[in-house]
């Protein structure tokens, strides 16, 4: 009777797996989470509009305005022509599905794509099962996270943790668990979609100033995570100071020879790899204020090719980026600071691309 | 004296999951629709029948300690208080050949209860009321405030009290015999499938198949699987979508036009009813799987032809407690009219204040109760006699049963608007600490909104922030539920999909499972009831 049970459990789980998978198939890579379904249906049309693009999360969607960094490139000379694809959440992980699905959208103009170091594979845990975290993590999602966690340097039980809800999150998307609801909305009904998240002059950027008189936010948490963040950020919280303090210690500590983590360094160099084949040029950025620790971050930029990074993290050569002036909260610029950190990666660009185009 | 050894068998287990197991408390832990429970049943289940009878019990009671200690190791110190409090006082009273002797045990049972309840659940409420009351008449009150706000209410307290006080009561009239073994009675107190939702169930139902033999049963092991599948859809398809239009609507109370209120007071009625009844359908399963049968909570309330009619429908296991312990203490039916007419209110306001401490609570249930009297007071008039199997007999002549049951639900709907007044007060003035509301002009605002038909006023806004295609799914899958209970008549749901044919079975089971698996919310959302 036990081996009955257990047949028919099998049997009605491989008829939801193949279901799952055949309802899943129809749908694009970018469902889940209505500003990157906007970004990426806005991108997908005027694609050939565009010859960069700029992966990540919100430290990069808040903060790299294309609109800058485009005019200053096209005075410079340099056909340059830019979207931000960042999306709010976007880990090193998912920034290699967004590339997966990135280079399956055609655009023949596409050369360069910017690639952020701005996290290990940890995440907020709020995210847990909810739709459009459960929709980002593919089978490929989970492995490139796991391939990375047994060499972090956090306690095991944590990094275990972690696994665990790695592993379950696959399952959630193998299953399309509770995901289906979000999966007929998007087919069926796209009024949920909000247009200006495409950015002001439609190029993807759009900082957390404008967020705080529009939100209108998926979840209502990050609504309101969102402003207690900037308030307690503006009160002069003391953990801006702890958060700075560690910043400045990596940048003194590491150097070129501090060991980089290997698995983040074959992720990294995976997506560089994937592109290369494809006549796409990666280019590496190492954002300001980012929640994971520059002592894991900077060393892994540092052993990315020469000649393909943007390096805008270092506390002792931008102090702005970090000053609450500019900020809008602990992890985040706000417009003002947003602008500046454009103005210096445009700086850091004109070179680099001019170097490249020479090496070509 | 053979129950020593148990007791103190069980004081070390208790102190064992104090030291060991301390956790913060979070009304999350082990839910039936949380993987925890998923890993935990199957555990259960194969040390439970892997052991031979003489076991069964520690294994079952075990298990009830370790479900409702993972809520908070001091939750299972409660229950073991419970359990030696009822249990020596149901020795006590075997014991005493007198009955006025018996009393005084079963009134310490009682104080011990009700001394539980009260302290983590009511005292508050009375605190708040008397600072209230005092501040009228310009008396300070010597409890700094809010001294008790914080105390943790244990989940299912309620529960687990009145399935306890039931025991010693019982043993006092002499329908249960005193349970001398203490490890059978702790099962009873920690049996964990009912232990914190219910259904309330009786000692005479319960021990006898406690003390039983069980062995994995394929045909029972279905049954149990499939009702727990069938209360899992209402929870996690239907309740939990329909929170977001509830939440969304006592948030906006000041905004909603009548359309919305109508439409949200009734999703907020399935909503309790698939999250109560889904709770119950997966523990009514559960017990199945291991061998016991647990009563009946829910009988498609939905059909209910008239607001007494609803009472032996909903909440079954709580109706039939306030019933035998309370309707009838009071004198039932039998006593003069206006005697009955305070009765039904009293019988119902109680029930409001067991559901929840607070004065919406008390009053939806009042209401209630009200309306339940006029109608005993209307037929009393009319055919000069208080019975209830009268009671449809007017009715029944003009109108057909649908439009009873249309009626009778939007009596209740009407009344539970404020079922939900309290915890939405709560919310809405987290969300507007500068202008927070009272929950009479709360209440006051809903049910004048109520008249207003004839504007859309949020509904617009609604379909926005939710979508018209999660409209459509929650409605279709209400729909489902409604038509499933409509045929399947009082006939229970699994016994009809077990005598099905093998295809027609299977598709029920593959349908079930994908509307399950796609459409539920699986973000550890806690039991509505939780908190009573």
């Amino acid at each position: 009777m036990l081996k009955k049970t257990v047949i028919n459990i099998v049997v009605i789980g491989l008829v939801l797996l193949v279901t799952s998978n055949i309802v899943r198939y129809f749908m694009p890579f970018y469902w889940g989470d209505s500003t990157q379904t906007t970004k990426y249906e806005y991108y997908k049309k005027h694609a050939e509009d565009f010859n960069a693009v700029y992966l990540g999360g919100s430290l990069e969607y808040r903060h790299i305005n294309p609109h800058i960094i485009d005019s200053v490139a096209q005075k410079n000379g340099i056909d340059f022509r830019s979207f931000n694809l960042g999306v709010d959440g976007h880990g090193i992980i998912q920034q290699m599905n967004d590339l997966e699905g990135l280079l399956k959208i055609r655009n023949p103009r596409l050369k360069y794509v910017f690639f952020s170091i701005s996290s290990e594979p940890y995440f907020f845990k709020a995210n847990l099962h909810t739709p459009k975290w459960v929709s980002w993590q593919t089978a490929n999602a989970s492995y490139n996270a796991l391939s990375i966690l047994p060499s972090l340097e956090d306690p095991w039980k944590y990094r275990a943790r972690m696994g665990a809800f790695w592993i379950s999150s696959w399952i959630e998307n193998l299953f399309n668990i509770g995901t289906v609801p979000d999966m007929l909305k998007y087919g069926f009904d796209k009024t949920y979609l909000d247009s200006s998240y495409v950015g002001k002059n439609h190029d993807g950027f759009y900082p957390y100033d404008y967020e705080e008189s529009h939100l209108f936010m998926e979840y209502k948490w990050e609504d309101t995570l969102l402003l207690e963040s900037r308030h307690r950020f503006e009160k002069g919280d003391p953990y801006t100071d702890t958060l700075n303090k560690n910043v400045l210690d990596a940048f003194t500590k590491v150097d070129s020879s501090t060991k980089a983590n290997q698995a983040m360094v074959d992720l990294c160099m995976k997506a560089y790899k994937q592109c290369a084949k494809r006549g796409i040029q990666v280019i590496f950025m190492l954002p300001p204020k980012a929640r994971t620790t520059y002592n894991l971050l900077l060393p892994v930029f540092n052993a990315m090719p020469e000649g393909t990074k943007i390096e805008l993290a270092d506390i002792r050569k931008y102090p702005k980026f970090y000053a609450i002036e500019y900020g809008y909260n602990f992890h985040h610029l706000n417009d003002k600071g947003a602008t500046i950190l454009s103005q210096e990666f445009a700086k850091q660009l004109v070179p680099l691309i001019k170097n490249l185009e020479l090496a070509d | 004296m053979n129950y020593i050894p148990h007791f103190l068998l069980f004081l070390f287990a208790t102190i064992y999951v104090v030291l060991f197991c301390h956790r913060e408390y979070q009304t999350n832990r082990m839910l039936f629709n949380s993987l925890h429970f998923l890993l935990f049943f199957p555990i259960f289940c194969w040390l439970y029948f892997s052991v031979s009878k003489k076991h069964q019990w520690k294994i079952l009671t075990a298990g009830g300690y370790y479900f409702y200690g993972n809520f908070s190791p001091f939750f299972a110190i409660i229950l073991f208080v419970i359990t030696c409090n009822d249990f020596l006082a149901g020795i006590m009273m075997d014991k005493e050949p007198e009955q006025a002797k018996k009393k005084k045990w079963l009134f310490l049972s009682i104080a011990g209860n009700l001394g539980i309840l009260f302290t983590f659940k009511y005292l508050d409420f009375v605190d708040n009321n008397i600072r209230e009351l005092l501040s009228f008449v310009h008396i300070p009150w010597f409890v700094p405030e809010p001294y008790f706000n914080n105390w943790i209410v244990p989940v299912g307290v309620s529960f687990l009290t009145f399935q306890s006080l039931s025991y010693t009561i019982d043993v006092y009239k002499g329908i249960t015999k005193a349970e001398k073994h203490f490890g059978y009675f702790a099962s009873f107190t920690a049996f964990w499938p009912v232990m914190v939702n219910g259904p309330i169930e009786r000692a005479k139902n319960l021990l006898p198949q406690i003390k039983e033999e069980h062995r994995f049963d394929y045909d029972r092991m279905r049954l149990g699987l499939f009702r727990m599948a069938w209360g899992l859809f209402k929870k996690v398809v239907i309740a939990d979508r329909l929170a977001f239009y509830v939440d969304d609507m006592y948030l906006h109370y000041n905004e909603i036009s009548g359309w919305t209120t109508i439409i949200g007071g009734f999703f907020f009625f399935m909503q309790v009813y698939c999250d109560f009844s889904g709770y119950s359908d997966i523990a009514i399963g559960a017990a199945k799987v291991i061998g016991i049968d647990v009563m009946e909570n829910f009988k498609r309330p939905l059909f209910a032809k008239n607001l007494a009619d609803i009472w032996t429908r909903w909440h079954i296991s709580l109706s039939t407690w306030l019933t035998d312990y309370v309707f009838f203490y009071l004198g039932a039916y039998k006593a003069s009219g206006k005697k009955v007419i305070f009765n039904v209110i009293f019988v119902l306001a109680i029930c409001g204040l067991w559901h929840g401490a607070n004065w919406p609570m008390v009053l939806a249930f009042t209401m209630v109760g009200v309306f339940m009297a006029i109608r005993y007071w209307w037929q009393a008039n009319i055919i000069k006699n208080i019975k209830p199997s009268n009671s449809y007999q007017l009715f029944e002549t003009y109108f057909p049963d649908w439009m009873h049951s249309v009626i009778t639900v939007s009596l209740f709907v009407f009344c539970f608007l404020l079922f939900r007044v309290h915890t939405a007060q709560i919310a809405y003035n987290i969300q507007h600490p500068t202008a927070p509301v009272e929950w009479v002009t709360m209440a006051k605002t809903i049910y004048a909104n109520l008249f207003k038909i004839h504007t859309a006023g949020y509904f617009h806004t609604w379909m926005i922030h939710q979508g018209i295609v999660q409209f459509v799914v929650v409605v279709f899958f209400m729909v489902v539920l409604i038509v499933t209970e409509a045929r399947i008549g009082d006939t229970k749901i699994e016994t009809i999909i077990i005598s099905k044919e093998k295809s027609q079975r299977w598709l029920v089971y593959i349908l079930l499972l994908i509307s399950i698996v796609w459409f539920g919310i699986f973000n550890n959302t806690s039991f509505v009831y939780f908190q009573y």
